[in-house]
């Protein structure tokens, strides 16, 4: 049986590395750290389940797929319902990087708290959390 | 019992492809929408593989410009109105932006490839 475990473990690096672009001020990196974390993450909870996961950065179509897998509908519910969240891991994966345009303490901020509320909600449905630091 | 991973990768790509199929339509909407929120006839413009009909239904974004001079400032601030004009779920890349920013940017970017809609 093939280990995904290093997706976790990348997954776990980067959000602890998140942190400290947080503290250096450096908030389009911490933005991408933070993004790359969960996209990590629910790529591994994927691959848990059916051995792959699906080649794109875009999270409608990861959580649509962890959704279907976990047969929970409230994995795509929580999308729904937070859409501008996972618009704004989206900017941090491109826009942050090729285009002139920052991302502000206040809104890393708020991405770091809506992430724990989805790794909550991730866990609680497939049992499976990650090693965070707060 | 759970879907495979083959026949949800298929329910996602055909699901994308429907926007792909009636792009102009979806796109019509956005420009009526993006009227009617920025209070002003604006500009669109879709631009790359799509376009061009070199898109992936998977892999490809739909990208389209909106371009007005009535937006916010700020990028952040811009944020909720394009999710507003994104349908959900959709695989619509919106850029908002001014007419001095396609001036100065995307108007290079794009060269011919584009249409107007």
């Amino acid at each position: 049986m093939e280990s995904f475990d290093f997706l976790k473990e990348r997954a776990e690096e980067l959000w602890e590395r998140g942190f400290e672009d947080l503290e250096k001020k450096r908030f389009n990196l911490a933005a991408f750290d933070f993004e790359q974390a969960i996209q990590l993450f629910v790529k591994y909870l994927t691959a848990l389940k059916v051995g792959d996961w699906p080649k794109t950065h875009y999270f409608y179509e990861l959580i649509k797929e962890l959704g279907d897998v976990y047969n929970s509908e409230e994995i795509l519910k929580f999308y729904n319902e937070n859409e501008i969240f996972f618009s704004d891991l989206e900017d941090a994966y491109f826009t942050s990087r090729y285009f002139d345009k920052k991302f502000s303490e206040n809104l890393v901020k708020s991405i770091i708290a809506k992430c724990k509320d989805f790794l909550k909600l991730l866990e609680r449905i497939t049992g499976e959390g990650l090693k965070i630091i707060e | 019992m759970s879907k495979s991973h083959i026949s949800i990768l298929k329910e996602i790509t055909e699901e994308r492809e429907s926007y792909f199929k009636d792009y102009i339509r979806f796109v019509s909407e956005i420009k009526k929408k993006a009227g009617i929120l920025l209070k002003k006839e604006v500009r669109v413009i879709v631009f790359g593989s799509t376009v061009k009909n070199l898109y992936h239904p998977f892999l490809s974004d739909i990208d389209v410009l909106v371009i007005s001079d009535n937006l916010p400032e700020n990028w952040e601030d811009r944020r909720s109105i394009r999710l507003k004009l994104k349908p959900s779920g959709s695989p619509f890349q919106i850029h908002l932006i001014t007419n001095k920013e396609f001036e100065t940017h995307y108007k290079n970017f794009i060269k011919k490839d584009y249409i107007e809609v």
